[in-house]
């Protein structure tokens, strides 16, 4: 764990490797918006394909422990802190991005504006910078930024957390109010626009998008296969936008075959494994 | 995960390990929900403790600061499957820990090419 200082802000890094030196992939994860940080990814995803790749995964501005600046919430805000991090970690040849949600958005922005630092591109579940882009994550925080702004109780919040700790309940509110109610977030978004047609025929590089088959976000999914003609989409049966994070094993199996990683093997194989070796 | 039903070991190297997840847990958490929370060997992280990733994030940093190259956590992590992540508990990081400083963690089974 290090931090970071890029772009003008304090970003709080992992970068994970298990096993042998060598070249490998370098596979740089960024996140969605709001509580979240890296680190249900870095432990998901990041870690796991630590074992045959290179894995950064850092904390978007105003998020998890990286610095809360007061404003400066655009998507190209996120892209510069990201080549910036990337500038300072030493890292120049190109990544495979892996862009989650609102994490989409900054993934295909960075390979539209610097297609010499960005190697592939796999988007889950992403948020794309297509026409009406901007309203589906305000959607998702102006209710919450409404209610953080008023009279709340950490009751209200464990209720609609669905019964959590009180302390986790304080501490998610806490965090939640300092990015969505003192930050220019909210203007910052309502502020966007989409990529135009010109910017995304600049992304040359392999893109693959996974999407739950109920995601709120799937109906982007039609725009991506305009925009960028090569996408490969795979629809994950079952899952939503928050649920599809869950399907670890089939996102890690789609990531290892989108880089051209061998696929993991499972678990049953390596206690196997390791029993005989023992 | 859960070390339910396991024999607890009282020697002096398991004793110290113990104290320091522990202490780990109570510096991310604070004294108060540590003590609220009852946390015992068999407390999970997820259910019992309610912890957010980044806080299990936090106490492992610690634990990586602590034993330095002795512990090779984010292996032990890359191997996990998501319900063992939920279900990770207090007693499972420490009979971690201290097998691998008794050395006694099987060697890593890298996947076959293809």
């Amino acid at each position: 764990m290090a931090t970071v200082h890029a772009n003008g802000v304090e970003l709080r890094v992992n970068r994970y490797r298990v096993g042998a030196d060598g070249d490998r992939p370098v596979l740089v994860f960024v996140h969605g918006l709001g509580i979240v940080d890296h680190s249900g990814l870095a432990f998901t995803l990041g870690m796991p394909l630590a074992t045959d790749a290179e894995a950064i995964l850092y904390a978007l501005r105003g998020h998890g422990h990286s610095q809360v600046v007061a404003s400066g919430y655009r998507v190209a805000d996120h892209v510069a802190d990201l080549i910036a991090l990337l500038d300072a970690l030493g890292v120049r040849a190109p990544v495979h991005l892996v862009g989650c949600s609102y994490g989409g958005a900054v993934a295909v922005t960075a390979a539209a504006h610097h297609p010499g630092r960005v190697a592939s591109l796999f988007l889950l579940d992403p948020v794309l910078p297509v026409p009406g882009w901007a309203e589906r994550v305000l959607v998702m925080l102006e209710p919450a930024a409404t209610r953080l702004a008023g009279d709340y109780t950490v009751e209200d919040v464990q209720l609609a957390l669905g019964g959590v700790s009180r302390r986790k309940a304080a501490a998610v509110a806490q965090r939640a109010e300092r990015l969505l109610v003192h930050t220019t977030i909210l203007d910052d978004v309502r502020s966007e626009g989409p990529l135009d047609q010109r910017e995304f025929a600049r992304i040359r590089c392999p893109v693959t998008a996974a999407y739950g088959d109920r995601s709120e976000m799937l109906p982007l999914a039609d725009g991506l296969g305009l925009l960028v003609p090569r996408a490969r989409v795979h629809l994950v049966p079952g899952a939503d936008h928050l649920s599809v994070f869950g399907h670890t094993r089939v996102l890690s199996d789609l990531i290892r075959r989108h880089v051209g990683l061998p696929p993991a093997a499972d678990r049953s194989s390596r206690l196997a494994r390791s029993a005989g070796d023992a | 995960m859960s070390t339910a039903g396991s024999t607890t070991r009282t020697d002096p190297l398991y004793e110290s390990v113990r104290t320091t997840v522990e202490t780990a847990i109570r510096d991310v958490v604070g004294e108060w929900y540590y003590e609220e929370c009852q946390v015992g060997l068999d407390s999970t992280f997820a259910e019992d403790i309610q912890l957010e990733s980044m806080e299990v994030m936090e106490i492992a940093e610690r634990l990586i600061d602590e034993y330095e190259g002795g512990v090779d956590f984010v292996a032990w992590f890359a191997d996990m499957e998501l319900e063992d992540l939920i279900e990770l508990s207090v007693g499972g990081v420490v009979d971690f820990i201290v097998a691998s400083l008794e050395g006694t963690v099987p060697a890593r089974v890298e996947a076959p090419d293809g």
